[in-house]
């Protein structure tokens, strides 16, 4: 008897959903779009973590490493090995280097290692001799090199040998991320006894180190950051503990000793993982991911919770006698209410179902083929998480559970008479006169109908105004984006071409900053000449300790007269531009201040080579959009670093010159040219994945806006189909009988298009103050071009939609049936 | 020496009310009635004298204000929800005057849906076939006629085996051949109910039609909410023979 009651029940169910197959289509199609967006990007946010870690684990990526200005000795390796938690540690050479050619790249030249941060052989062989090298794909793809030709590398002495072969083609630990993502120089990979040991007297200048227990750790883990911390501050304090000089006088080591007491002196820099840049891209992808996934995905489930709702309690509300009957016979509510919870719960969990199917096989590689262009491994390997998608799925079911328990509960709760015996308010009708010409003598009808029927339109307005947050947030964010790279070329940053070069380069006596004066003399550009000329400056990578940990940044000494029409310093809270004027401080950009938490009359350690550490005040703070520069006047330079910063780097303003001219005119120099519009295409670059997450997602909100409007316009019109009958039995024009079902609509979709771009601008606002990194400050006004995009495309899918109904209401006969069945 | 039979549903001062904005509007008035086991009540009065009201209280659809209603021995007032639910379930059946069936099952099916809920109920199949509807099995509720789907609406209240049948204007949308066919049946299932009798179904016809109220083992008028009359019909007869 059980079996045949629940098979009955069953039928029962099932029979009513595809009687009611719209809503119920409409509601699968919520949650399979919901958990389509939610989890493929989670997927994608897991993935480009798990194939950075695997990257590192193939390759044995140091934990620490550790840069000395005044190199390591052998002493000093070994005290880092018989650090508490350090399980090995290998020396390093390196050397920064250019490849004399057509084209002169800077390249780092680092020593191969043995058993850290060591390679991974794409082409070729390993080096056999000390006259082999490996490089990087980068740097032959820029060199249009390949195995088996020979380089040039001209270096500061540093190196024995500096002519190489081209043995193979290696990926390096340290270079995850391709220069698209992570810029800078990449390598050269020689054998130690490339370099110079005697004249080093066998120092090396860094140490790559492993801890103990960090062989297949989830490097973006806390336990792993929290055991590579206590290992660098350990590593760190070692490095304030001076080692006497040998042979040195008792006032020297007292000195030694007192000055490390103070803790003013480091021997070495030491880095845990946040010091790798590629570390930091791929876990800054990986976060914003995760973010904007997250944040979408928290609207889609409030959006599928009502649109669950309004269709369940549609439902029950057309069923009130069939519940009344059944209640009558002795059924009991929640035998009533199996029904409702089929017809809610089958259709979503079949919809999540596919989304799941849909988030790993389609919007995961979709993603990781954007990514994949940053990484030297590609696209990588897709991820799925077991424990995540049946969390999913619970809290999807449980939510439309909640929403269905919701929109039945008052209902079963009322009595079988009431229920059998009630009518809807809504039949108000015949309180008003008829005017069958059509003119609009239902006012009263209209406001009478938005207060009795104030939740399902309240409904309606939610779900529209959800869905036009959707779209408003995915468009705010794209054009955002693309504002920022716009402002930062033309707020910002105004050179046309940047002319890098070695300070002591140039063959002969004339020096390559002379050389290239006139180059630049000859094209008619003037120095310091505001919109055809040059600038010449000091601008140099470096690093700073901030906010806890250490950061990159891109130092520029220059004299901050000449910077106006070259590059703007703007105040962040006034947009007005002003002149950096201290004589001792240092000017830092927003996001650095921000993140960081610097304010003007802050102290930050700056390091600039490997020589040269400095404390140093924040003078002031600018606005900015992409990089890490960090402005020092050349006065403020000299005052700090007690030298005189040396000059490498031309900023030009190309005026009516062309600036393919000008670098045809700077071939032979040993110069490297960027062009403002490559680094523009760079930029672009790095934001290119999150513009597309954001047009995916706002992708997925349109097509979830069209599920949904169908939904609610179809509640919209079912709730007013007997008044819109009995209308048309009483004389109500066809125009007149469209006009009551529009007004409506357009106060829904008012007030909702309204809500909607006030919380699509608010959530994108959210969003990208969770995308801002260390080095990018997006554009955070409103984007009202988002707003009319994204109401043209709610209102198109609305007007097809509404445009059903209005054929449906002209069908309406006077004798269609109003009971309800 | 014969027991006097005990009433199966007493109805003692019942009153209920209903506000209607400011007003109270009393549906029953302090009413007071038996029903007894095997017999057939019918109920009538003008529209608004409070015969359904009366139906929803004794089918414990709905609850008293004031009074008293003993049930099957038991007392009606004081029961929970589930309890009322329970009797609803086990003990009453009920046959509306829109026949409310659901549209997507079978005339079986329907029946079945209902049988489902009992412990011991009688065979679908054979209620359907006792309506004279046993063809019709597969067919949907809008494939029918409305005599058949009040045929199929009785087979679903009698296949639970219930002890008081309740029928609310059974046959108000119906025409006449089929009214009779209808009332020839209801008539049917309470005569010829094997049962001893203490344990013979009742059956509370409420109607505003008073031929049919031939059919019955007495007649109650109701008027303003309390029995105005009890009689019982001088010309009583079969369904077959009624004319209106």
């Amino acid at each position: 008897m059980v079996t045949k009651m629940k098979t009955i029940q069953w039928t029962s169910a099932f029979r009513y959903m595809q009687k009611q197959k719209a809503a119920c289509l409409s509601m699968c199609v919520v949650a399979l779009l919901a958990v389509t967006a939610f989890l493929g990007i989670r997927f994608t946010a897991y993935a480009l973590k798990s194939n950075g870690n695997r990257f590192w684990t193939q390759t044995a990526f140091r934990d620490i490493e550790i840069v000395a200005p005044a190199l390591l000795s052998e002493e000093d390796l070994d005290r880092i090995r018989a650090t508490d938690g350090v399980q090995d540690a290998e020396p390093v050479w390196h050397v920064s280097a250019t490849v004399s050619g057509n084209r002169n790249t800077e390249i780092d030249v680092v020593s191969l290692t043995e058993r850290i941060n060591t390679v991974i052989l794409r082409d070729g062989r390993m080096p056999e001799s000390a006259g082999e090298c490996l490089l990087e794909p980068p740097v032959l793809e820029e060199l249009g090199l390949s195995v088996g030709d020979t380089i040039r590398l001209e270096d500061t002495q540093v190196l024995a040998i500096h002519d190489y072969i081209v043995c193979g083609v290696v990926d390096h630990a340290d270079h995850a991320c391709l220069p698209l993502q992570v810029p800078g120089s990449r390598y050269a990979l020689v054998m130690p006894d490339a370099f110079d040991m005697e004249g080093l007297e066998h120092k090396c200048m860094r140490a790559v180190v492993r801890i103990s227990g960090s062989e297949d750790a989830d490097r973006f883990s806390d336990h792993y950051l929290t055991l590579s911390g206590q290992v660098r501050d350990r590593l760190d304090k070692l490095s304030r503990e001076a080692v006497p000089k040998e042979n040195g006088t008792l006032l020297e080591s007292f000195l030694t000793w007192f000055s490390s007491f103070l803790g003013g002196t480091r021997r070495w820099l030491t880095l845990d993982v946040w010091g790798s840049t590629s570390y930091y891209a791929i876990r800054s992808a990986s976060e914003n991911v995760a973010t904007i996934g997250a944040t979408f995905a928290a609207v889609f489930v409030i959006v599928g919770a009502f649109v669950i709702y309004a269709s369940i309690r549609r439902m029950v509300k057309e069923d009130r006698t069939r519940i009344g009957t059944a209640k009558a016979m002795g059924f009991r509510g929640n035998e009533i209410a199996f029904k409702y919870f089929a017809a809610g719960l089958i259709p979503t969990l079949t919809g999540m179902l596919v989304g799941v199917a849909i988030g790993y096989s389609v919007i995961q590689p979709i993603l990781l083929s954007i990514y994949g262009r940053f990484y030297v491994y590609g696209f990588g390997s897709p991820v799925f998480r077991f424990v995540l998608t049946a969390f999913v799925l619970a809290v999807g079911s449980l939510i439309a559970a909640l929403a269905v328990l919701i929109a039945c509960a008052d209902l079963l709760r009322q009595s079988a008479v009431r229920l059998m015996n009630d009518r809807s308010s809504e039949s108000c009708v015949n309180t008003f006169k008829t005017d069958p010409s059509g003119r609009f003598p239902y006012f009263r009808l209209i406001l009478r109908s938005l207060r009795t029927g104030w939740r399902p339109i309240l409904v309606i307005v939610v779900g529209i105004a959800g869905c036009m947050a959707l779209l408003v947030t995915g468009f705010t964010i794209r054009l955002s984006v693309a504002r920022t790279i716009d402002r930062q070329f033309t707020d910002v940053e105004r050179y046309d071409l940047k002319i890098r070069f070695a300070p002591d380069a140039g063959e002969g006596e004339t020096p390559t900053q002379d050389k290239i004066r006139s180059a630049l003399k000859d094209a008619e550009l003037s120095r310091q000449a505001k919109t055809d000329g040059w600038i010449e400056l000091t601008d140099r990578d470096c690093l700073f300790f901030a906010g806890g940990r250490m950061n990159s940044g891109e130092l520029i000494c220059v004299d901050p007269e000449v910077l106006d029409g070259y590059f703007i310093l703007a105040d962040p809270a006034t947009g007005e531009p002003f002149v950096p004027s201290s004589e001792t401080g240092i000017y830092i950009h927003l996001r650095t201040a921000e993140t960081a938490e610097l304010a003007p009359g802050d102290r930050l350690t700056l390091y600039i080579d490997q020589t040269k550490t400095k404390l140093i005040t924040v003078a002031g703070v600018f606005d900015n959009y992409i990089g890490g520069q960090m402005i020092l006047s050349r006065s403020a330079f000299e005052s700090v670093f007690r030298e005189e910063p040396d000059c490498n780097c031309f900023w030009v303003r190309c005026g009516k010159t062309k600036p393919e001219d000008i670098q045809s005119a700077l071939k032979g120099l040993p110069v490297t040219v960027t062009r403002a519009t490559e680094k523009k295409a760079e930029y672009k670059g790095y934001t290119s994945a999150l513009d597309m997450i954001a047009g995916l997602l706002a992708g997925v909100a349109a097509l979830m806006a069209a599920g949904v409007l169908t939904n609610l316009i179809y509640l919209q019109f079912y709730r007013k189909k007997r008044t819109l009958v009995i209308m048309r039995i009483n004389g109500f024009s066809v125009a007149g009988t469209m006009g009551y079902v529009l007004w409506e609509s357009v106060f829904t979709h008012a007030v909702g298009l309204i809500l909607g771009i006030s919380g699509g601008s608010l959530l994108a606002r959210i969003i990208i103050g969770l995308m801002e990194g260390r080095q990018l400050h997006i554009v955070r006004s409103v984007q009202p071009l988002g707003w009319l995009i994204s109401a043209s495309v709610m209102l198109l899918f609305s007007i097809f939609i509404h445009v059903v109904v209005v054929r449906a209401v002209l069908r309406l006969k006077p004798t269609d049936d109003v009971m309800i069945r | 020496m014969l027991q006097p039979i005990q009433p199966c549903v007493r109805l003692k001062d019942a009153v209920k009310t209903f506000s209607s904005g400011t007003d109270i509007v009393r549906a029953l008035d302090g009413l007071s009635l038996e029903i007894y086991p095997g017999e057939i009540l019918a109920v009538t009065g003008e529209s608004g004298s409070g015969k359904s009201t009366f139906l929803n209280i004794i089918g414990c659809m709905d609850e008293l204000t004031e009074g008293h209603l003993e049930a099957f021995g038991r007392d009606m007032t004081k029961l929970s929800g589930k309890e009322r639910t329970d009797y609803r379930r086990l003990d009453v059946g009920f046959i509306f005057q829109d026949y409310h069936l659901v549209p997507e099952l079978s005339a079986l099916e329907n029946v079945a849906l209902i049988a489902s809920l009992v412990p011991d109920p009688l065979s679908p199949r054979d209620m359907l076939r006792s309506v004279g509807l046993e063809a019709e099995s597969n067919r949907l509720p809008g494939q029918l006629s409305g005599g058949q789907q009040q045929k199929i609406a009785i087979a679903r209240a009698l296949v639970k085996r219930p002890r008081l049948l309740l029928a609310d204007e059974p046959t108000a949308a119906l025409d006449l051949g089929s009214a009779k066919e209808v009332l020839s049946i209801l008539i049917r299932t309470i005569r010829e109910n094997p049962e001893s009798t203490d344990k013979k179904a009742s059956l509370v016809l409420v109607t505003h039609n008073r031929e049919i109220t031939r059919i019955a083992d007495r007649v109650i008028v109701m008027r303003s909410g309390r029995v105005s009359d009890i009689y019982l019909p001088p010309d009583p007869c079969g369904a077959e023979a009624l004319e209106w």
